[in-house]
């Protein structure tokens, strides 16, 4: 928090970005770079280090790939993710806890 | 297979994020000197912002339900990300800035970074690449940055401060604490504080099957504390009614106590918790207990999860000003959470009536 507040004080450049885009400073993306590594590395292979070195370096295309691949599989999807693809964006994962319906409205409103 | 072959097969992975927008790292110049990226000791350890700090911390309200983002944007997705209120977040939670977009592996070096020796080493191979805190290279007069998890960043905090032949590594490396894994290790702490006294008997309930250790991953635990707070809509009025209740059981019940220590029924004070001769009057043999419990579900439910939410989604959002105000609540919550949940918490709360 002071670092932050030392930063912001002093208008250092790290300040500016922090202030254009906070989401750049999540390391998330780290994460699931080694998560992807993780599952992608044959088992055979983990224990070795030049080996682990080259799938690093293709991490970010063998994400890409297996995000095509995927979207290939789901017939209707890969329809949707040559769009996304042109428009730079991917499809994602993500689940969603409830559904609105018109119960949830009702009682959002009585309650 | 040994120890040893298990140590050496921790490694460090070295990625860069590629920063797409304006932005400049050039030094920050004031009476033509360069100004440190990290604060002085003597910043940090002053007295009157650590005041000043607390103060705020003082001010922020414990009755968060009502007023945070996560119920004001109904924010339902896992892993967690708001719903956008107009076109430039939109566009901004559109591009994702923390997947895999913007990030580029570059290797991964031999070294255990959890450990001094391997952290140097490390730190030593981004220097030679960067060229922070060395002299006669292309990034001369510019800041580097060093994004980082928790124990990375705190073991290189520790060290860069200890030691003055680091300076130059201070003064050119802004240290960042990875955002994101203060929201992952906010759960852990959800789940130290109350896992015993709440959080696993629901979770059973709904996993009657499952392991529960420390914590569930943290896809499930984040599930999990969603529907919890959803589901405090509907409990919410019962809850703050029972919390009522007790509480005007508690003040009358200390009343009693009070005369009945006045007119020398009683002759301990330190026996205020443990006496039930007055008990059978309210019907309520140990009511002290039943108060602590109710003051920490509430804190939980009106603070502790909101909080944590609003944090993991305010990262999404990339607003500095909701971040910043996400951080100081997390803040709170870690500072409340010091001692073992019932007592700072309880009072903090209690005061709020």
């Amino acid at each position: 928090m002071h670092h932050v507040d030392y930063w912001e004080s002093h208008n250092l450049p790290v300040f500016n970005l922090f202030s254009q885009n906070v989401t750049f400073f999540s390391e998330e993306s780290g994460e699931i770079a080694i998560s992807i590594l993780a599952q992608s590395l044959p088992t055979n292979h983990s224990g070795d280090l030049k080996d682990t070195q080259r799938y690093c370096h293709i991490t970010a295309l063998m994400w890409s790939c297996s995000k095509w691949k995927e979207a290939k599989l789901r017939g209707h999807e890969a329809k949707l993710f040559e769009t996304d693809l042109k428009l730079g964006q991917k499809t994602k994962k993500h689940r969603i806890l409830r559904k609105t319906n018109l119960y949830s409205l009702l009682a959002a409103v009585l309650l | 297979m040994n120890k040893d072959f298990y140590a050496s097969l921790a490694w460090s992975a070295h990625a860069v994020k590629v920063w797409d927008q304006k932005g400049k790292l050039d030094y920050v110049l004031v009476d033509d000197m360069p100004i440190s990226a990290s604060p002085p000791l003597s910043f940090l350890l002053d007295e009157h912002r650590w005041n000043e700090l607390s103060e705020s911390l003082g001010l922020i309200a414990v009755w968060k339900y009502d007023t945070c983002n996560s119920v004001a944007r109904d924010t339902r997705r896992i892993p967690v990300k708001p719903i956008s209120m107009n076109e430039d977040e939109e566009a901004h939670l559109s591009q994702s800035y923390d997947g895999l977009c913007r990030l580029f592996p570059v290797d991964i070096y031999p070294h255990n970074i959890a450990a001094v020796d391997g952290l140097l080493q490390s730190i030593r191979k981004c220097q030679l690449i960067d060229g922070f805190g060395l002299c006669g290279t292309p990034r001369d007069s510019k800041y580097s940055i060093l994004l980082s998890d928790i124990a990375i960043y705190w073991q290189w905090f520790r060290i860069v401060y200890s030691y003055s032949g680091l300076a130059p590594m201070r003064h050119d490396l802004f240290s960042v604490l990875g955002l994101w894994h203060t929201y992952q290790h906010a759960h852990r702490l959800l789940w130290c504080e109350f896992r015993s006294a709440f959080l696993a008997d629901a979770f059973f309930s709904l996993w009657p099957t499952q392991t529960l250790l420390l914590q569930p991953k943290l896809k499930q635990s984040a599930t999990f504390v969603g529907w919890l707070l959803l589901a405090y809509r509907r409990f919410r009025p019962q809850l703050l009614a029972s919390f009522r209740l007790i509480r005007a059981e508690v003040l009358l019940y200390q009343m009693f106590f009070t005369a009945a220590l006045r007119s020398g029924d009683v002759d301990d004070y330190n026996l205020r918790s443990r006496v039930h001769c007055l008990a059978p009057l309210f019907c309520v043999a140990s009511y002290r207990d039943k108060y602590v419990a109710l003051c920490n579900l509430l804190y939980l439910f009106e603070f502790a999860i909101p909080t944590l939410i609003d944090y993991g989604a305010s990262i999404k959002l990339g607003d500095y000003g909701v971040w910043k105000e996400a951080l100081k609540c997390i803040l709170k919550l870690y500072i409340n959470s010091t001692s073992a949940g019932t007592l700072t918490c309880c009072l903090n709360f209690a005061s709020r009536f």
